[in-house]
């Protein structure tokens, strides 16, 4: 199933189905991604679902409304899969809600923390790099995410995005910290080519990753230029 | 600097903030304290708060700084301090252990910093209070990574030896492998079979939890898995046991998710091991990567 904006007629939602919801500050940015908690035979708009999410922190038993839904059609097996790769990272992400920040990282979407042997003390995942991570745990590859892979996006782009962030995302050395140095603009995966990636047959998801191009990050793809609908 | 020390800034519109500063001697200590209290100045501005009161003269460890601005290295001394407190409120310990896993200790602070851990976990290992056991957790984390590789191991064998008739709690389980697995991939053993005893604890849990009725179960699978990829890095010789019964557990989601983890493991040990030192881990770990091929498949 291509991935839907949820609308007027309920939809069906499967347990670990990737969930969007928009930026509040810019109608069809895709502003955060999650997975389905369980299984929703009949979602309707605006209503409330449990999900795991890197909101930061990480939540097991989190909610938020999915404005956007995208399936691959998961096994049991690949639930299982994802299943147990949360089980490993909940755990070590319960100590980072006294420090949110130094949990969260942007670019790239996936960061280790290591000591001076080089062992991984714990990891950053920005919210879509969870969902990816999550996903390649079950040997499900949708996005292409190396540097050269990935449009460049501004500061203001970046705000969008991160909305809560988005006053300290004018301090540079917090910049830094969140893998986004100097002035930008920066390779970076945002939540909206995930949900571009999952628009496709469930066959091609599988077998290609997408690359993302500019206007990716709404939903449905916007070409530069395009303005915003009104509400 | 000195303005700034004795300043008191009350904001009443806007954020409150009240700063008063004893005047020191030393001109570090006063510029230290001066970008200490720019920064809260900043920061009182930026979160809009009500009320903001810095007194620098109290004795107590600072709030957590915006960590965009904290000094890595400073900070560090300051938690090593901090933590030899015998007096430091509880709930101030918790958040310095969970804040010292995400710095850079190094050297001396480092040496310092894993006694210090491990006295947390060991006072606190075994209590029931869900914010004590995340930062064990948290403080595991820290140790076994920035101990030595003796110190890491013995502690790690010595975390998963149930005391007494108490069972070691899953939470703490999964930890220690996943940990156990992480400092073996960055310090493979030299010799074969140097942490016996290590070895013997993570068999153990391979023995208990790969098993079909329980993989599925939450956090079964996690600790099952890097049970059985820390008991080949360890070299302990039992490994070649661990492959087979692998191949006959019959739970292909978890055969599956073993051959991935020991496909990435042994690519990762053979582009380090120019000299084929560790060739017999790596044939071990081959052979685990062989489970997903498609005879092994669902």
């Amino acid at each position: 199933m291509p991935a839907q904006r949820v609308g007027s007629t309920a939809i069906a939602i499967r347990r670990l189905d990737v969930v969007a919801q928009d930026a509040s500050s810019e109608p069809g940015f895709i502003g955060h991604l999650a997975l389905a908690g369980e299984d929703r035979p009949s979602y309707e708009a605006s209503a409330v679902l449990p999900v795991l999410h890197m909101r930061p922190p990480l939540e097991r038993a989190g909610e938020c409304p999915a404005n956007c839904v995208g399936s691959v059609g998961l096994t049991a097996d690949e639930q299982l899969q994802i299943g147990l790769f949360y089980d490993e990272v909940e755990s070590e992400y319960q100590a980072a809600r006294a420090r949110p920040v130094q949990q969260y990282v942007i670019s790239p979407h996936i960061d280790e923390i290591r000591r001076e042997d080089q062992t991984v003390v714990c990891r950053r995942f920005s919210c879509a790099g969870f969902v990816i991570e999550a996903y390649r745990e079950a040997r499900i590859d949708m996005l292409a995410t190396g540097r050269d892979d990935l449009p460049v996006v501004c500061l203001d782009t970046l705000k969008t995005q991160y909305p809560v962030f988005a006053r300290n995302l004018d301090h540079l050395r917090l910049r830094e910290q969140l893998g986004i140095p100097g002035d930008g603009p920066w390779p970076v995966v945002l939540a909206g080519y995930v949900v571009n990636a999952l628009n496709r047959p469930e066959t091609v998801i599988r077998s290609t990753p997408y690359r993302a191009i500019a206007g990716d990050e709404f939903f449905p793809p916007r070409q530069r230029g395009e303005s915003s609908p009104s509400r | 600097v000195r303005s700034l020390l004795a300043l008191r800034v009350q904001l009443t519109t806007e954020p409150r903030v009240e700063i008063s500063g004893r005047e020191r001697a030393d001109p570090a200590s006063r510029r230290r304290e001066f970008f200490e209290a720019a920064r809260y100045l900043a920061l009182a501005k930026e979160k809009n708060s009500s009320a903001l009161i810095l007194n620098s003269s109290e004795r107590t460890p600072p709030d957590p700084p915006h960590p965009a601005d904290a000094d890595p290295d400073s900070r560090c001394a300051e938690i090593v301090e901090f933590l030899h407190r015998r007096g430091l409120a509880h709930d101030e310990r918790l958040k310095l252990i969970l804040e010292a896993e995400v710095l850079p200790f190094r050297g001396q602070q480092a040496a310092a910093l894993v006694l210090l851990l491990w006295r947390f976990i060991e006072e606190h290992r075994e209590s029931n209070v869900p914010a004590d056991l995340v930062a064990v957790g948290s403080a595991i984390r820290n140790y076994v990574a920035t101990a030595t590789t003796d110190e890491a191991f013995a502690a790690a064998a010595s975390l998963l030896q149930a005391q007494g008739r108490l069972p070691v709690p899953l939470e703490l389980e999964v930890e220690v492998t996943k940990m156990v697995v992480r400092k073996l991939t960055a310090n493979p053993p030299p010799g074969r079979d140097q942490y016996s005893e290590l070895a013997r604890r993570l068999e153990e849990l391979v023995d208990a939890y790969a098993r079909p009725r329980l993989l599925t179960r939450e956090t079964y699978g996690a600790i099952a898995l890097n049970a059985i990829l820390g008991l080949v890095l360890t070299r302990s010789g039992r490994d070649q046991e661990v492959a087979e019964r692998m191949r006959a557990l019959g739970v292909p989601w978890f055969q599956q998710l073993v051959a991935r983890r020991a496909a990435r493991l042994r690519s990762d040990l053979i582009a380090r091991d120019s000299n084929a030192k560790f060739a017999d881990t790596a044939r071990v770990l081959g052979q685990l990567s062989e489970l997903e091929s498609p005879s092994h498949g669902s």
